[in-house]
């Protein structure tokens, strides 16, 4: 299975419409194989879509993500992880090991309880499912 | 604690950081914009926090702590916890303890979604409410537009570049009572022809290489609408002869498929050129022309409708002050003089250029001949004198007649005669301003 993170120097990049770098890496039951970092699109989203689907990436693990963009991504088939944070080391032994759900790799506004955005209450489950909740439908936990 | 309630009043975001990026305080108008609670917040990394696109790619509050330089009023944007990317305006400042060391920054930052989509909405597109005259030739033609949108016929909009065909096609659709309906426009000159007639027409999947699902024309956009062929006199003799089966039959089939599809669309047709010359050409089909020339309007040129100018460059420049943040009152009687004398071969687009020249020079109070282009004043004075310098009436005077002179080729008996002065006049007055006549003109 073929697995991207978008990171910004040794960490998991903030927000993924923004992110100019990913890491792909492919993983093979406990391992993980063929690392390499290479640019992100820039340009508009459909490009960023393009790209990951022409590098064959079926998991994006990411930071925030705006909604239009997660949806083009979702639409394309690739299963997104989203707010997530932390360093991408911690991060990616965390996916491996189903342990995503923990606090510290969730950005700060996306943990249980939510504030009313400008009169309307953010849906959980909406934008930034926390990570328990998708794990197990990504596939690519290990426990 | 009583900082909270100083900060909580502030209808602007504000969020304090240590000198780690840490947060320190984050006020309630920053939990409303981000959508992060101020618990979630403090303690936090700024950039986990704002979430903007300028955090991994050149952190505001960094440069403001390195170059010990407020920043302010900068656009960047960010992803709030609903996912939505919010464009906000950010200042930052530096904070200092007693004894004037660096401990930390403030930024402050507010939501300008409703500025940027007004901004937006406004340099997308003039709508036909932008039509705006008080010239004779073009109040027939406001008299007789709503009779025109009521009626169901073809219309034939002709007219220079910039004059204003597609704002007047779009006046006739939102007077129509196809106004409901979509109005969809296409540029027949900027299209190569294969590509013009899948895009009109639309095709079916297999079509060609490449046509891999059906593709939707924009007959079929259009439907029950209106249809804006722009530049029709351009589209190759193939194409116009589908295009009169269109207008005939009312049916078109899409490229590739065997079915006929009924279309119910309202067609307004615009040219640049002369569609009659063209069909004595050779070039435009005589049957198709008469079919399009159902209804004609002739929309007169901007030189025509010298008059307009003042009210033009009044809307434009109130246009581009609500576009760029800017307060330009006006023209000045310098300026002024400039604009009508000059003869707009691109027409309103040119002025409306010009304007937007304009303020990209003036900062505030009046635009000046200065910030015009080069082109359309030929200021005599302005080169025997600093380009800062107001123009007396000799100079204004000289301005004109040059500027006169040049949209008449030259020629000083039509300039004299446009003037309604004595050639004799002309003469003695080109000597005495000591305006430069380019050799070989003609003197009548």
């Amino acid at each position: 299975m073929r697995v991207a993170v978008t990171v910004w120097e040794d960490t998991v990049s903030t927000v993924c419409d923004f992110s100019s770098r990913l890491l792909v890496f492919d993983v093979t039951g406990d391992e993980v194989k063929n690392r390499s970092f290479i640019p992100f699109e820039t340009g508009i989203m459909p490009e960023r879509v393009n790209q990951l689907e022409a590098l064959g990436v079926e998991v994006l693990l990411c930071g925030a993500i705006s909604r239009p963009l997660e949806r083009m991504i979702r639409a394309s088939g690739v299963k997104v992880i989203p707010c997530l944070r932390g360093s991408i080391e911690e991060v990616i032994g965390a996916y491996l090991d189903g342990g995503l759900s923990d606090a510290r790799f969730t950005l700060p506004g996306f943990g249980p309880g939510a504030i009313r955005v400008r009169g309307r209450r953010r849906r959980r489950g909406g934008v930034c499912r926390l990570p328990d909740m998708v794990k197990g439908d990504d596939g690519g936990g290990r426990g | 604690m009583e900082k909270d309630i100083i900060l909580d009043s502030i209808a602007d975001g504000v969020f304090t950081v240590d000198d780690n990026w840490r947060i320190t305080s984050f006020n309630r108008a920053a939990e409303q914009i981000t959508g992060v609670r101020r618990e979630d917040a403090v303690g936090q990394r700024c950039k986990d926090v704002l979430k903007a696109d300028v955090c991994e790619k050149g952190c505001i509050l960094r440069k403001t702590i390195q170059s010990g330089k407020s920043i302010v009023n900068r656009t960047v944007h960010i992803v709030d916890a609903a996912g939505r990317r919010l464009p906000i305006s950010i200042s930052t400042a530096l904070l200092k303890d007693e004894q004037g060391r660096i401990v930390g920054a403030v930024e402050t930052f507010r939501d300008i979604s409703v500025e940027e989509k007004l901004r937006n909405a406004i340099a997308e597109r003039y709508s036909f409410e932008d039509i705006i005259s008080k010239n004779n030739r073009m109040h027939q033609l406001f008299d007789i537009l709503p009779d025109v949108a009521d009626s169901a016929s073809t219309v034939l909009l002709e007219g220079e570049s910039g004059t204003g065909k597609e704002l007047f096609a779009r006046a006739i659709h939102h007077l129509s009572p196809r106004k409901k309906q979509p109005f969809i426009a296409v540029n027949c000159g900027a299209l190569p022809d294969t590509l013009l007639e899948s895009e009109l027409f639309g095709y079916k999947a297999g079509a060609f290489t490449d046509a891999k699902k059906d593709k939707p024309g924009r007959f079929r956009l259009a439907e029950r609408g209106t249809l804006f062929l722009d530049e029709v006199g351009d589209i190759s003799p193939a194409l116009q002869v589908r295009l009169l089966r269109v207008l005939q039959e009312k049916t078109y089939e899409p490229l590739g498929s065997v079915e006929t599809v009924p279309s119910d669309v309202r067609i307004i047709a615009a040219t640049n050129r002369r569609l009659q010359e063209l069909v004595k050409e050779g070039k435009f089909r005589e049957d198709l022309y008469y079919r399009i020339h159902v209804i004609r309007m002739e929309l007169p040129p901007l030189r025509d409708r010298m008059e307009d100018i003042p009210l033009l460059a009044d809307h434009f420049i109130h246009h581009f002050n609500l576009l760029q943040k800017k307060e330009i009152s006006g023209l000045s009687g310098e300026a002024l003089a400039c604009f009508v004398s000059y003869d707009y071969p691109g027409n309103v687009r040119e002025l409306q250029n010009m304007i937007e020249h304009a303020f990209i020079l003036c900062k505030s109070g009046l635009i000046e001949p200065h910030h015009l282009p080069e082109n359309i004043c030929l200021p005599r004075s302005m080169e025997s004198s600093g380009s800062n310098e107001t123009m007396n009436m000799k100079d204004l005077e000289a301005v004109f007649i040059t500027n006169m002179l040049r949209r008449h080729q030259w020629n000083r008996l039509q300039t004299a005669k446009a003037l309604g002065i004595h050639k004799s006049t002309l003469f003695r007055k080109i000597k005495a301003l000591r305006i430069q006549i380019p050799p070989q003109s003609p003197a009548t």
